[in-house]
């Protein structure tokens, strides 16, 4: 599409006063502190997720080996069938996500270091 | 555009928050003028555009590279700004459709005259000013940063053949306010 030159000439003229000169520095205080909060939200996020992987992986093989705890009343009885299948399918399925939550955690220690190094700084 | 654009959003997404100072120096000023054309004050634009690098940065591991990354921080930009427009309920000087649709094209094309014209030119970057939000942000991107039709295209979230509708259609209001100035 033709560019008119009048519009552009015109469209140069229009004043634009320019950024002060703190503002890079003001943005980044601002950007390093959204990082942190957002590094923080997403490390309690990951926290409440593995909490809740591992109370599923408990309930699982409470469920599993058919544990009877006097007091706790889990209400599922499972039958001679459903049993089976989930001691066949059951122990390998915790074991990868017992490998994913240990990865997780793992991930996270090594980012919470790089956190702290970076506050020390 | 930045040297090696790729490797620094990369970086930046994995945790070195410090190099985002070199897109905000890179692009700040240009992202600044366009935000300041379309609300057309000064605190707001500096405070829109502290606001743009801040979504910017948010959003930095999401950037798919299916655009430039100065196409995506000028959508960014172009939202905020209108956004806050339609939230200010600016209000901008309405041409009659009528009057709109009676200019021929050839006497458009009439604009073109004035371009060694000082006085007249001057008078054409006042009409600019009268346009309304969205359409000075139009004229920003195609003829102040002479971005392409398909680059305008992409930041508006429009289609091509809509953008050269509304720059045509700007280019009518132009001519029409330029007349009712000179008379």
């Amino acid at each position: 599409m033709k560019r008119s030159k009048a519009i552009s000439k015109a469209a140069q003229r229009i004043s634009t006063p320019t950024l002060p000169s703190d503002f890079n520095a003001r943005l980044m205080v601002s950007v390093t502190r959204q990082a942190r909060r957002q590094r923080r939200t997403e490390i309690i996020t990951n926290i409440i997720a593995s909490m809740g992987i591992i109370a599923m992986i408990v309930y699982g093989v409470i469920l599993m080996l058919e544990i009877d705890f006097p007091k706790i009343n889990f209400g599922i009885r499972l039958d001679a069938d459903m049993s089976y299948h989930m001691r066949m399918w059951g122990i390998p399925t915790v074991f990868v996500v017992a490998m994913l939550v240990a990865e997780m955690f793992i991930r996270q220690h090594i980012r919470m270091h790089k956190i702290r190094d970076e506050i020390k700084k | 555009m930045l040297h090696n654009e790729k490797e620094l959003i990369k970086r930046i997404a994995e945790g070195e928050t410090e190099l985002f100072s070199h897109i905000a120096e890179h692009y700040a000023q240009a992202v600044h003028t366009l935000i300041i054309r379309i609300v057309g004050s000064e605190e707001d634009a500096e405070e829109l555009t502290q606001d743009v690098f801040l979504r910017v940065f948010e959003n930095l591991p999401y950037f798919n590279h299916k655009c430039s990354l100065s196409t995506w921080l000028y959508r960014i930009a172009y939202n905020c700004a209108i956004s806050f427009t339609r939230h200010k309920r600016q209000q901008y000087l309405q041409i009659d459709e009528n009057r709109l649709r009676l200019v021929d094209d050839v006497e458009v094309e009439q604009i073109e005259a004035i371009a060694d014209n000082e006085q007249k030119l001057n008078a054409l970057a006042r009409a600019i000013q009268q346009l309304n939000a969205e359409e000075r942000a139009l004229v920003t991107l195609f003829y102040y940063e002479e971005r392409s039709v398909s680059d305008c295209a992409e930041i508006v979230g429009q289609s091509q053949n809509n953008i050269k509708v509304r720059l045509h259609r700007i280019r009518k209001k132009l001519y029409i306010l330029i007349q009712d100035e000179t008379k």
